[in-house]
């Protein structure tokens, strides 16, 4: 073979390849970024691009965002509008958002003339560890409006990965549909109405079934991201205040064994600093609700009756009955003795 | 730019190239070479342009000097002329590179408040910092010919190897940029430059850049590990250090070979080493090469008795610590290995011989050891990661494992989810039988590029290496080396 023969066969041979994957991911839309729907049943969204380009085109239906990590996607928007007169909420939550995420959607939505008059903000122990979005991870990335970025571009990056995991279960989730979350784009929200059904049904036999509640972990997840969490938690604040968006923040109730992972001192760290920015419901800790696994899916995600629990506190409902150990309101003034309080509490779990 | 991105190889290189051969092909030959300066300096400015007045301010000084060395009409005192070019070259590198490190250490010992400089460090600095000592040593040792700005600046800037490495020679360099086939397309050096970019862009973003998550998670998120991730997080950085590097080199030197230059080779299967002194003569070959002529032998070299040598080893080998980074982690990696090697010179010199595989097994766990140091931010994360390599006090064993080795519980043996910490799993252990395989087994790849084949064998083997290279581009990732 000569080498012009030889060049010619590799960059042929590369570039069919190439076309043929490009042909394979629109086809099969992993993250269903084409909605090509030759495959009907999704098995992973790209939640924060198919949200935006949902809003892009509703967001004068909304005037209210509930924004949060994958964890607060179980609660409905009804659970918060029925205590704020004329709101319309859309839950706006992305599965591992950081505070990277809540500032560059918030951000956006105001320069894009979104009208907001309520924000809900649920904040995660996680977002002490994690800051920023890995460009690796095809699940994640930001709609390339929100970055400010070329959607041309955005869409020949998904046509052009390697997405081996996720096309594969894509299929094998077509051929045998047994699945598990579903997507609610008009909401915001995901359900697993396959867990809920079992957890609603026999409580003991689910959580003696589900792995991730009898997992021993160590305290070691620490307070990382302080410099860039409390700056974009200051300007989420100013930015709420100079726009007249009505902020409700509040840390959620992570389960007991994700709370046997933080370093004591840096997750009481975290709190105060949250407290220096803005008043907040603390639903973290060892609770009633918290210490019993019966409240969720597995150790990362509660069930929407939690969900009604926090807003219940939040918005100081007379109908629903709420634990007293579950939330309490912390501002710059308690702060100390609540951290107190709370520590006690954790030392007093750990020596158990 | 990265090699490994989408802009430099369906993009700038193309285009470079292209134009490149069409300017000599319509004998504009002055145009082309300035064409590839042109194109080089915008590679490197891709990355900040605000680096750009450095390497020129650099280039210029370098030269003038060059020329002043080589001119013996020149009224200075060329000894003079050498030592203050080398004092600016070392300064500005010390500048950018190790000011705060000086600081830090000042403000220790004297317990002043000195306010550290948070200089960036401009890329290649180190590289082409080198590059240019050894020009101006070879203009003084009369060993340079007069070359015009523009071939010396295409000398300096030659994108392959402008960022990190191999650290190139005028003499290697020179001829063949002044050669007249080599302004003419050649297809076999095509062929050739793609085969061998595909194996490094397949080095670097199919296996570094795997080994590469369980070595950060290891040295810089796990507050603790195990056992098995504290070896696991070890190797997992010696491979992603040598596949990293070693692709980068592999990619550098398939781009020149579609511009009909030839770099030197920079690695020869290093982990297959059964010396500390062969793996220098593996590993980063230019680098070792340069540290051979510029500062051991005129150190002294071996030519001034066994203790004298000792010493310029251990200083070489410290000053190639430095080099690699202003931290006393490098300085303690540089230590080590002259150290290895004196122990190595003394051992030889007795006469004393080992296994093979015994020999092998020494120095690669030295290797990974000492890589430890190399690699940690910080003592802390260098000792959490070789606490735990030789501590039995934290096994972990596959869950699986628990009704057959249950004994094993009396002796505080756990068993559950071992490789927690840095996210690895079974893979992660086939990933490095895998990788131990390559390294130990395969031809290096300059073996591979003397041996290569035009057949469709090769052809199909590099289109599925570049095919599996470009379809995982969306993993950026910078090259390790970048850093130095």
């Amino acid at each position: 073979m000569n080498s012009k023969k030889w060049i010619k066969v590799s960059l042929i041979t590369t570039l069919l390849g190439f076309l043929l994957l490009m042909l394979l991911n629109y086809v099969v839309d992993p993250f269903n970024i084409f909605h090509s729907k030759v495959l009907k049943h999704d098995f992973q969204v790209n939640e924060r691009f198919v949200k935006i380009e949902y809003l892009e085109k509703n967001h004068n239906k909304f005037n209210g965002y509930m924004i949060g990590s994958s964890r607060i996607g179980t609660t409905l928007p009804k659970t918060v509008e029925q205590y704020i007169p004329n709101s319309k909420i859309y839950n706006l939550t992305m599965n591992g958002a950081t505070m990277y995420d809540y500032l560059l959607h918030i951000r956006y939505m105001i320069k894009r003339g979104y009208p907001i008059k309520t924000i809900y903000l649920q904040l995660d122990v996680i977002n002490m560890t994690y800051y920023g979005g890995l460009e690796s991870d095809y699940l994640s990335k930001l709609h390339p409006y929100v970055e400010d970025k070329s959607l041309a571009l955005f869409y020949f990056d998904y046509l052009s990965g390697f997405f081996p995991f996720n096309v594969k279960n894509k299929i094998a989730q077509n051929l045998n549909y047994t699945f598990t979350t579903t997507y609610n784009l008009e909401t915001g929200i995901w359900a697993n109405p396959s867990k809920e059904k079992q957890v609603s049904e026999n409580c003991e036999e689910y959580v003696k079934n589900q792995k991730s509640f009898h997992t021993k972990n160590r305290r070691i997840l620490k307070y990382l991201t302080q410099k860039e969490f409390m700056r974009d938690l200051k300007e989420i604040v100013n930015l709420c205040k100079t726009h007249q968006i009505k902020l409700y923040t509040f840390m959620m109730p992570h389960n007991q064994v994700m709370m046997d992972s933080f370093v004591i001192d840096d997750y009481l760290d975290y709190l105060q600093d949250i407290s220096k920015v803005t008043d907040f419901y603390d639903f973290s800790g060892y609770n009633s609700i918290t210490t019993n696994n019966c409240n969720y899916y597995e150790r990362s995600h509660y069930r929407p009756e939690v969900g009604e629990l926090i807003a219940a506190r939040i918005f100081n409902s007379k109908e629903v009955k709420v634990p007293n150990d579950f939330g309490k309101l912390v501002t710059k003034k308690n702060i100390k003795e609540y951290l107190n309080i709370r520590k006690e509490e954790i030392l007093k779990h750990d020596m158990n | 730019m990265l090699f490994n991105s989408y802009e430099f190889i369906f993009i700038f290189l193309p285009i470079t190239f292209m134009l490149y051969f069409y300017l000599n092909h319509k004998r504009l030959t002055k145009a082309s070479k300035g064409l590839l300066v042109f194109s080089s300096l915008f590679f490197y400015s891709w990355w900040n342009i605000a680096y750009l007045p450095i390497i020129l301010t650099s280039m210029l000084f370098n030269y003038l000097l060059g020329n002043t060395l080589a001119n013996d009409s020149s009224k200075f005192s060329k000894k003079s002329t050498l030592i203050f070019g080398i004092i600016i070259n070392i300064s500005l590198l010390g500048y950018f590179k190790y000011a705060d490190f000086l600081i830090e250490n000042f403000n220790l010992v004297w317990g002043s408040e000195i306010k550290l400089l948070h200089l960036a460090l401009p890329l290649a600095i180190s590289f082409f910092t080198f590059q240019q000592i050894s020009y101006l040593v070879d203009s003084y040792r009369k060993e340079t010919k007069e070359y015009d700005f523009l071939n010396y600046a295409l000398f300096v800037t030659f994108f392959p190897q402008l960022i990190a490495g191999p650290i190139v020679h005028h003499k290697e360099m020179m001829p063949q940029f002044a050669k007249a086939r080599n302004k003419v397309i050649n297809y076999n050096n095509i062929a050739m430059g793609i085969f061998i970019f595909s194996m490094g862009l397949f080095k670097k973003v199919i296996i570094a850049d795997t080994f590469a998550t369980w070595a950060t998670a290891g040295f810089d998120v796990a507050t603790t590990l195990n056992l098995f991730e504290a070896w696991a997080t070890s190797l997992s950085y010696t491979f992603q250090l040598y596949f990293d590097f070693s692709g980068y080199t592999d990619m550098a030197i398939g781009a020149a070979l579609l511009f009909n230059i030839k770099l030197p080779i920079n690695f020869n299967s290093p982990y297959k080493a059964t010396s500390i002194q062969d793996f220098w003569r593996r590993w980063h070959i230019t680098l070792s090469r340069f540290l051979r002529d510029y500062i051991y032998i005129p150190l002294g070299g071996n030519r001034k008795g066994s203790v004298r040598t000792y010493a310029n080893l251990m200083a070489t080998f410290i000053i190639g610590g430095i080099w690699h980074g202003a931290g006393w982690t490098f300085v303690f990696w540089g230590f080590l290995h002259g150290f290895a090697l004196v122990v190595h010179r003394a051992w030889s010199n007795l006469g004393f011989k080992l296994w093979g595989w015994l020999a092998w097994f020494i120095t690669f766990n030295f290797l990974n050891i000492t890589w430890v140091f190399f690699r940690a931010k910080n003592w802390d994360d260098a000792t959490k990661v070789l606490d735990s390599m030789f501590s039995l006090n934290n096994v972990v064993l596959p869950k699986a494992l628990e009704n057959k080795l249950a004994f094993l519980k009396d002796y505080a043996v756990d068993f559950g989810y071992f490789g927690i910490n840095i996210g690895a799993k079974l893979d992660s252990i086939v990933w490095l039988i895998a990788a131990f395989i390559i390294v130990l087994l395969f031809r290096s790849s300059s073996e591979q590029l003397e041996r290569f084949k035009l057949n469709y064998t090769t052809a199909i083997f590099t289109a599925l290496m570049l095919l599996a290279g470009i379809i995982s581009l969306n993993k950026v990732s910078e090259f390790l080396y970048f850093n130095f």
